[in-house]
């Protein structure tokens, strides 16, 4: 019973005792603060990487694909653990193409990764269509043109081809092989948002919020070449630009290029092959069962089976060490309160030694007085971890506002928005990690009480009531 | 308290022996001290200063141990006993009063006395044994005169307040003995003799058993009986002073416990009887005669 009572007196008259609540408090605060926007960030970073992908890609080993991708995939809705899993798949053809369009009467030239899609199946598979900027593609995906987009691609109308000057410069460069089959009409491309866009910063320093100036609209034309199947002979025609597809993953969003399946095959001279197939699961948790299917179904086609987060590996491990190795640094932080507790008990026990003496000769037994000072590390260690949990979570659920005001006060931009794509800093909380983090710290602040309280426990009544 | 025979000592110390060491030093304080303490009596340790009177009183309340001898509690063997079982005893056998108080500053003069109360008490027992034990500690403080002073924290209180809330924390368990290690040694006197006027009402009236070491002979003198320690033994010459005549009346406790320490041992007793001996050393220990409460 005197423990508490102690405890709890210690805790109120000892203002030094206020110190260590209060660095247990900003550990704790800082950690969950830090553990919440790298969780959040991460989410949104895997949520990007994930993006374009879909949940498992059956991938050619070339260029050149693979055929017969419907027979492939009635293969794969055949099999009755695969016909479970699956949801849905789309045939994909990508292949590296070089972008030319004019603007402002000068031609520009930018290299580009070329996805030939099939629309309703595609969007089926997810990661495209709700990445399109016109609301009414995403209900209804494909490559039409809108009026105002079919306007403006008649009024642009050239009656001669496009001006470009060919690859390969001085050299006799191999002659464009013309599409084989000549399209009748035009067709329509969906461009990576940052491909069509460029960010204005003068712009920016005016109005303060940063504009995006369109090099491309809707309606425009541009001219994509690449190379065709197994020959590898350059190959071009036009598209007109019909949508943006914009993912904010920075590395999708200024290379991909979306156009028809068919046609891209056709302008290849694919036959009907392709390079990829995209895969959409029930439930990905069973991911590595059904790519231990898929490879035994396609052992023999030279098919590459990967879930998006084995191809994505490399990035998603970075990220997890990186936030393993902040967790054991900021970790530190509470060690270094965990010293303070330690330094500042050290004194209350010297303090407190004649108390301690006359606990003794009151009757109070060694693991009595042990208790009070582990309970009071223990009260000690609660009351800042639950302080800095709060203000952690307030921080956190407060931090874009805290941002604002600082950039405010400071004149600094603490968070470009711009660098990221986002527009609010992402935050996630994450209630494992906050327990960990209170437990931790509860821990540590119990542990270093313990020298200091074994101490006291070990003083002799006599010399303790001597002590001067 | 434990209903004994009436023979029995309350407490008994048979050649106890205590040596502190300090590197190659030793320094040995008590060299075989034997003395009885009958119940209810009050007796007085006197004797000059590093004498190991402290010493001798904490190694009696099991705060410290002896090297050799025998501590006896109503005939119970208690300087071997574990730590668990000297707590206890520290807890409801002795109750101690200190020179300079040793209240605990952070609790109000209510909460220092139910020390003893909360140490005995599991967290979970306490709020039934509560009402109970504030209204003892409250009784109690109001008979060493604190009534009004309950919930004052010791820096708030005088010196003789501080030393009667002490007395109030020491009486709290029911103690079978009290120690009292110079309990007037840091007031004035006339605290001093408010303190010392306090003890002998306790004694008188409760019965309490108490021994008292002091440097006041005045004090020493109006106790029952006056013990010298010099050079860690009990004196046996006749020099310390006398004791009042043999109370009549209400308490005897003397007799039985003079005759008892007679009988064992005639001579381990410095002085005893009324008032037997003139004081051969008056210069020391002032004048034979003493005042009655
Ligand atoms: N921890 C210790 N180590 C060594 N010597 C000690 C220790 N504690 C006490 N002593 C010695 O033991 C002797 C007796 O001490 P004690 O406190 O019992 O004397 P005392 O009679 O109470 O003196 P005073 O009247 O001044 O209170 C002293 O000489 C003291 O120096
Ligand atoms: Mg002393």
């Amino acid at each position: 019973m005197y423990k508490l009572v102690l405890c709890w007196r210690y805790l109120k008259t000892r203002y030094l005792a206020l110190v260590c609540v209060v660095s247990v408090m900003l550990g704790v605060a800082t950690l969950i603060v830090v553990n919440s926007v790298m969780g959040g960030f991460s989410a949104k970073l895997r949520d990007r990487l994930h993006g374009l992908l879909s949940d498992i890609v059956l991938e050619a080993y070339d260029f050149d694909g693979f055929a017969d991708p419907e027979g492939k995939m009635r293969r794969i809705m055949e099999d009755p653990l695969l016909a479970r899993e699956v949801v849905a798949m789309s045939p994909t053809l990508e292949i590296f193409a070089m972008l030319q369009f004019q603007f402002r009467d000068t031609p520009v030239t930018k290299p580009v990764r070329l996805v030939g899609i099939d629309p309703p199946t595609r969007s089926a598979v997810g990661g495209f269509s709700e990445y399109l900027t016109d609301p009414a593609r995403r209900d209804k995906p494909g490559f039409w043109m809108d009026q105002a987009a079919r306007d403006r691609f008649e009024r642009q109308k050239r009656p001669e081809p496009l001006v470009f000057t060919p690859l390969g410069g001085a050299d006799e460069p191999p002659p464009p092989e013309a599409p084989t089959p000549t399209p009748k009409t035009t067709q329509g491309a969906i461009l990576g948002y940052a491909i069509a866009h460029f960010r204005d910063r003068q712009a920016k320093a005016e109005d303060g919020a940063s504009r995006d100036r369109r090099t491309l609209q809707p309606g425009d034309e541009v001219v994509l070449t690449t190379v065709s199947g197994a020959k590898l002979a350059p190959v071009y025609d036009r598209f007109a630009v019909v949508d943006y597809f914009r993912s904010e993953m920075s590395e999708y969003d200024s290379q991909f290029i979306f156009v028809p399946l068919e046609h891209l095959q056709k302008l290849r001279s694919m036959e009907g092959r392709v390079t990829s197939i995209q895969v959409r699961l029930r439930d990905y948790d069973r991911a590595p069962a059904v790519v231990a299917r898929l490879k035994e179904i396609f052992v023999r086609d030279s098919l590459d089976v990967q879930t998006w987060e084995e191809k994505q590996g490399a990035v998603l491990a970075a990220i997890r060490v990186e936030k393993g190795i902040l967790n054991i640094l900021l970790f530190l932080i509470i060690a270094v309160a965990g010293f303070g507790i330690l330094a500042i008990f050290s004194m209350i026990v010297v303090e407190k030694t004649r108390d301690i003496g006359i606990l003794k000769s009151l009757g109070a037994s060694n693991w009595g007085v042990l208790q009070i000072f582990i309970a009071y590390g223990l009260l000690l260690g609660l009351v800042g971890a639950a302080l800095g949990t709060l203000m952690g979570l307030a921080i956190t659920v407060n931090i874009n506002e805290i941002e604002h005001f600082l950039a405010r006060a400071t004149g600094q931009d603490i968070f470009p928005r711009d660098v990221y794509y986002f527009d609010r800093i992402p935050t996630e909380i994450q209630p494992l990690a906050i327990g960990l983090v209170n437990l931790g710290s509860v821990g540590i602040a119990v542990l270093f009480s313990i020298l200091p309280a074994l101490r006291a426990a070990m003083l002799h009544p006599v010399r303790a009531l001597r002590f001067e | 308290m434990i209903a004994e025979n009436a023979t029995t000592p309350v407490l008994e110390a048979r050649q106890v022996r205590k040596t502190y060491r300090r590197g190659a030093i030793a320094t040995e304080v008590l060299k075989g001290v034997d003395l009885t303490v009958a119940r209810g009596e009050f007796l007085s340790v006197v004797g000059a200063s590093g004498s190991g009177k402290s010493t001798l009183l904490h190694v009696l309340g099991t705060l410290d141990q002896a090297d050799g001898g025998e501590v006896r509690l109503d005939g119970e063997r208690i300087d071997n006993a574990g730590a668990r079982r000297r707590d206890r005893l520290r807890n409801q056998a002795f109750g101690f009063i200190f020179q300079f108080y040793h209240l605990l500053p952070e609790l109000s003069a209510l909460e220092n006395v139910l020390t003893p109360l909360y140490i005995s008490s599991s967290a979970w027992a306490w709020p039934f044994r509560r009402a109970d034990a504030v209204r003892r500690a409250r009784a109690l403080l109001e008979r060493v005169g604190l009534g009004h002073r309950l919930d004052h924290k010791p820096r708030e209180l005088s010196g003789g307040e501080m030393q009667r809330a002490a007395i109030a924390r020491a009486l709290i368990s029911g103690p079978r003995v009290l120690l009292a290690d110079e309990p007037t040694g840091n007031l004035d006197e006339d605290a001093g003799a408010e303190i010392a006027r306090l003890l002998r009402a306790l004694n008188a009236e409760e019965g309490l058993t108490i021994i008292m070491v002091t440097h006041n002979l005045d004090m020493a003198r109006s106790t029952d009986r006056v013990v010298r320690l010099t050079h860690g033994r009990v004196d046996l010459s006749p020099t310390v002073l006398g004791n009042r005549p043999a109370p009549g009346g209400h308490h005897s406790p003397n007799d039985g416990d003079d005759r008892l320490s007679l009988e064992r041992r005639p001579a381990s007793m410095a002085v005893l009887g009324a008032g037997a001996s003139p004081p051969a050393h008056p210069e020391v220990f002032g004048v034979g005669h003493f005042p009655q409460r």
